[in-house]
């Protein structure tokens, strides 16, 4: 009876199941474009049913990040779905190191002089691939310039993050310069952060050296790098520290679009959030900036982190504009 | 073209006058407090519908009204609205049906009792959720269960799950799509009485 099927709305089955791959596709993709949020809002105003089915399944699949809570750390989860979790990071990294054999020897991009800027705003994420073979991953409010010659290759970090997976060729060395000083390939991934004068590299497979940009610095001696090395430099203090490989993952977090947080204060937490969203949080009273959080929350997900903050720790919450406040 | 027409809700004291409600307004009024009463829906829907296998269609045909009709001013006791709401579209669907059968006609005149029933408490039902989820989670088959486990507690990307599971990243988005509705039943669906492990 088509008179009874018009007054119906659409299918409940078929609208769930577009919701369910919107609600993926914009909080599980790595990316999401303005044009996917045109499409997006395209859907959403079509009819009501569409937003009620997403409203539904977003309610629960943000409250599923609490589960969160459930990761075990450092050891090897033991429940029955995911048995022998161990090694993921050491499949990826195999993987990854395939990828950058098989590029290896093309390098046509670098045989002429050339230099291109690129750039993410604030909470994007960008994957530059270069004829060589190698990659490099922005990380949120970046900005760097690649430029190849007979200097060989040379990367110019002025701000921000980047993880480099480095086709190593010895006769064209990768060289990443950063302020003060630089960080040269010796085979290598390896993530480079620059914060205003403060530097970070983190070491995650392979050989690199770190040194000081200034020629005539003889005071300042370069520092090979390992695995598992992560160093913090301003422009007059240096410090090399080992991380475990699960630490190094969690600050790789970015990578998936994911922020990893083990027992981290509040205030770091917030200025975490700060670095990849324009909508920013403030702690307005001090006494809970030391509070701790265990958390994998996605980068852009401020309200995920603001239901924690609400339900876990029983902080208030306000509004104001498109800025939050956090209190006792 | 939805029949709004029998949309009234003498019970509750509405519509009153009022200006309109906001979007994010409406979406959290929503999802607090018509999404905890969902499980109760179903169960009255189902036990006064002719056609059970529609449930799922009318039961979202109530969130729309619902929704529409929280437009003018967010009703004070919600339970009472979604359940007048469910009533009265009811009895429009048998109002358009060719052929009334006469029991249903006569069941009808008992709708009004299950509006009284006891519903999930949603206040428990916060602070219940982590548990809720945890054992809808326990209920997932097996391979959207592990997408999920390693989505949302693991953290993982869709890239690095499809590597782990051997499998594509498009049939990754199906165990979590699947797993994404599933857990919406469960969590809301499932009558509250007897959740937890199984």
């Amino acid at each position: 009876m088509s008179a009874d099927a018009a007054q119906r709305g659409p299918d409940a089955e078929a609208v769930r199941a577009q919701a369910a791959s919107w609600l993926l596709r914009r909080r599980d993709y790595d990316v999401w474009t303005e044009e996917d949020q045109r499409a997006f809002d395209i859907w959403l105003e079509a009819s009501l049913a569409h937003r009620i089915a997403y409203l539904r399944l977003e309610a629960v699949w943000q409250d599923a990040d609490r589960l969160t809570v459930l990761r075990p750390r450092s050891k090897g989860w033991v429940g029955p779905a995911v048995r022998g979790f161990g090694p993921v990071l050491a499949r990826l990294t195999a993987l990854l190191v395939i990828a950058v054999a098989i590029g290896a020897g093309a390098y046509f991009y670098f045989a002429q002089t050339a230099e291109r800027t690129y750039a993410t705003a604030i909470g994007e994420r960008k994957i530059v691939k270069l004829a060589d073979g190698s990659r490099i991953e922005l990380n949120t409010d970046t900005l760097l310039r690649i430029s190849s010659g007979a200097k060989g290759r040379r990367v110019s970090l002025v701000k921000g993050e980047a993880f480099f997976t480095i086709a190593h060729d010895a006769a064209v060395p990768f060289v990443v310069d950063a302020g003060h000083y630089r960080v040269v390939d010796l085979g290598t991934q390896f993530s480079v952060k620059r914060d205003g004068g403060k530097l970070n590299v983190d070491l995650v497979e392979g050989r690199a050296r770190f040194e000081s940009s200034e020629r005539g610095n003889a005071k300042q001696r370069s520092i090979i790098l390992v695995p598992g090395d992560t160093v913090v430099a301003t422009a007059d203090s240096l410090s090399l520290k080992r991380k475990s490989t699960d630490s190094m993952a969690d600050s790789l977090g970015w990578r998936r679009g994911m922020l990893v947080f083990h027992h981290t204060p509040l205030a770091e937490v917030v200025a975490e959030f700060n670095r990849y969203n324009t909508q920013k949080i403030a702690i307005a009273d001090p006494s809970i900036a030391d509070r701790t959080i265990t958390a994998t929350l996605p980068t852009n997900d401020i309200e995920a982190f603001v239901r924690i903050a609400k339900n876990f720790f029983g902080l208030h919450v306000t509004h104001h504009g498109n800025d939050v406040t956090i209190s006792q | 073209m939805v029949d709004r027409s029998g949309t009234d809700f003498d019970e509750t004291g509405w519509p009153q006058a009022g200006g309109g409600v906001s979007a994010s307004e409406i979406d959290a009024w929503f999802v607090r407090e018509v999404l905890p009463l969902e499980a109760t829906l179903i169960q009255f829907l189902r036990r006064n519908s002719r056609n059970r296998s529609d449930v799922a269609d009318l039961c979202q045909e109530v969130y729309m009204r619902a929704y529409e009709a929280a437009k003018e001013r967010l009703p004070e006791r919600t339970k009472p609205f979604v359940f007048a709401i469910a009533r009265n579209l009811l009895i429009d669907r048998v109002k358009h049906e060719q052929i009334v059968p006469i029991e249903t006609v006569a069941d009808l005149d008992t709708l009004n009792i299950a509006i009284d029933e006891p519903g999930p408490d949603r206040v428990v039902m916060a602070r219940d959720t982590l548990r809720r989820l945890q054992a809808a989670l326990e209920r997932l088959p097996q391979r959207s269960r592990e997408a999920v486990v390693m989505r949302k507690i693991e953290g993982l990307s869709r890239s690095e799950i499809a590597l782990r599971m051997g499998i594509t990243e498009h049939t990754v988005n199906r165990h979590l799509t699947d797993g994404m509705c599933l857990l919406a039943d469960l969590v809301y669906g499932e009558p509250t009485d007897t959740r937890g492990p199984t």
